[in-house]
C-alpha cells in the first residue's frame, strides 16, 4: 500500500478516511487534524495556559507532545495513583511523564494522591465502598480542577480519543444517563468554579494515537491500569470494533449525531454550583464529594476523630499522617 | 515466523499477510498496530517465516485520559 500524499510505503490505512499514509506524512497529517479539532470547537488559542492531564499512556503523552509541537504553551500535570501492582504501574507512569517532559522542555507537576486524601488508590478502594475506578475518577477531576486554578491555567485539556467517547456514549446511551448525556461534550466552558475542560483528540481513533507515538517514539506504558482489567469499557469498545470494521465511520457517525441533539439531554432547571464548604470547589451539595471521601477515608485509617480536616492547596504538600513529603514539580 | 500479541507468543510456519494473520488470531485491524522487524506495517505487508512481528494492543480501559 502506498502513502495517498507521496507514494512511500505507507505504514497506516485509515478506511474511516479512506487515507493510506507513510511514516514521513502521518505525523504532519495528525497534527493537523489535530488543529482543525481544536478550531471547530473553539478550545483554545496560542495565548493560553494549558494543563495537559498526563498519565504516562499514549493518549496524553501523544496529546501533550502534539500540543507543544503545533505551538502551543501545554504542560503537563501527573497525578501519581500510588498503584504498584505486578510492574510498579505508577512509578513507570510517572517516569514516562518526566521523561517527555524533559524531551520537550516543558514544565510536569505532579501530586501525589497519597498526600492528598492520606492514602494511595489501592488503599482508598478497600476503605471505602466506592470501585477503584470510581475513586480514582472523582479524585482526578477534583485535583485537575484545583490544580489548574492554582497554578493559574486557562484550559485543561485530556487525551480521550474517539474511542472513549463513543464508549462512554454508548454506555450513557444504552443507560439513558440524561445527566451524563447533557455535560458529554469536546469542550465544556468554565464556569462557576470549575475550569474549561477539553478533548483535542476528540475525533482521533486509539490506533491513531498509538501510532503517533510510536513515529514519534514517544516511550508510554503499554501494561493497562491493573484495575480497569475487565472494565466494562473494554467490552462496549470490542462491541464498536465490530461495528466499525464492517462499516467505518460508524463511530465518528454515532458521535457526531449525538452532538447535534445533545441539547435535548440538557436539563432546564439543572441544580446550581455552590462553594464547598470545606474546600471553596465547585459542588452541589453542601460538602463536596472529595471531601466526604477524604473525610472517609481519613476516618477509617484513624487520621480523623471528629471533624474534617481543613483542605490545603496543593501546592505546599499538605502534610498527612501518611507522608511528610511535599506534593514536586520538575 | 516469530510473532508476539501482549503476553502470547505464536510461530507460524507459513508465509501470509498481515490481514490474514489477524484473522487466524482473531483480531480486528483497528485494536492493533502491527510492528514487523521495527517497522509499522500494513495489513497487505506479506510475513515471512523469519520475519519477528509484534501486535501492540491500542485498546485502553479508563477514561481518565
Amino acid at each position: 500500500m502506498k502513502c495517498r500524499k507521496c507514494r512511500e510505503k505507507a505504514i497506516i490505512y485509515m478506511p474511516e478516511h479512506r487515507l493510506a499514509l507513510c511514516s514521513a506524512c502521518y505525523s504532519p497529517w495528525f497534527l493537523d487534524y489535530t488543529e482543525r479539532t481544536i478550531r471547530k470547537f473553539r478550545m483554545f488559542s496560542r495565548r493560553d495556559r494549558i494543563l495537559v492531564a498526563v498519565s504516562g499512556g499514549k493518549d496524553s503523552l501523544s496529546l501533550w507532545h502534539a500540543l507543544n509541537a503545533l505551538g502551543y504553551e501545554a504542560d503537563g500535570f501527573y497525578i501519581d495513583l500510588g498503584i504498584a501492582g505486578q510492574d510498579e504501574y505508577s512509578e513507570q507512569s510517572k517516569q514516562r511523564c518526566q521523561e517527555l517532559a524533559e524531551r520537550i522542555g516543558r514544565r510536569l507537576h505532579i501530586v501525589r494522591v497519597a498526600e492528598q486524601v492520606g492514602a494511595p488508590i489501592p488503599e482508598i478502594t478497600d476503605l471505602t465502598a466506592r470501585q477503584a475506578c470510581s475513586a480514582c475518577g472523582l479524585i482526578k477531576r477534583y485535583l485537575m480542577n484545583r490544580y489548574a486554578w492554582e497554578a493559574d491555567y486557562d484550559v485543561i485539556a485530556t487525551g480521550h480519543n474517539l474511542d472513549d467517547e463513543v464508549a462512554v456514549l454508548f454506555s450513557n446511551v444504552l443507560n439513558w444517563n440524561r445527566g451524563y448525556l447533557a455535560r458529554q461534550y469536546p469542550v465544556l466552558d468554565e464556569r462557576a468554579g470549575l475550569k474549561k475542560k477539553v478533548k483535542p483528540f476528540v475525533y482521533v481513533t486509539e490506533k491513531q494515537t498509538t501510532v503517533y507515538a510510536l513515529v514519534n517514539r514517544i516511550a508510554y506504558v503499554r501494561d493497562e491500569c491493573p484495575y480497569a482489567l475487565g472494565a466494562t469499557t473494554l467490552s462496549y469498545k470490542a462491541i464498536l470494533a465490530q461495528l466499525e470494521h464492517h462499516a467505518p465511520g460508524t463511530k465518528r457517525r454515532f458521535l457526531d449525531g449525538f452532538y447535534q441533539i445533545r441539547a435535548l439531554f440538557v436539563e432546564p432547571e439543572a441544580p446550581a454550583l455552590i462553594p464547598c464548604s470545606r474546600c471553596g470547589q465547585p459542588t452541589t451539595t453542601e460538602v463536596c464529594a472529595y471531601c466526604r471521601l477524604l473525610e472517609h477515608v481519613q476516618r477509617r485509617r484513624g487520621l480523623l476523630s471528629t471533624s474534617a480536616r481543613e483542605v490545603g492547596t496543593i501546592g505546599d504538600g499538605e502534610p498527612t499522617a501518611d507522608s511528610a513529603r511535599a506534593s514536586t514539580s520538575v | 515466523m516469530k510473532v508476539r500479541y501482549g503476553q502470547q507468543e505464536y510461530e507460524f510456519t507459513e508465509r501470509m499477510s498481515v490481514r490474514k494473520l489477524l484473522e487466524r488470531l482473531g483480531v480486528l485491524p483497528e485494536t492493533v498496530v502491527v510492528v514487523k522487524n521495527d517497522e509499522i506495517v500494513t495489513e497487505d505487508e506479506m510475513l515471512d517465516l523469519e520475519d519477528e512481528v509484534e501486535l501492540i494492543r491500542v485498546v485502553s480501559g479508563g477514561f481518565s485520559g
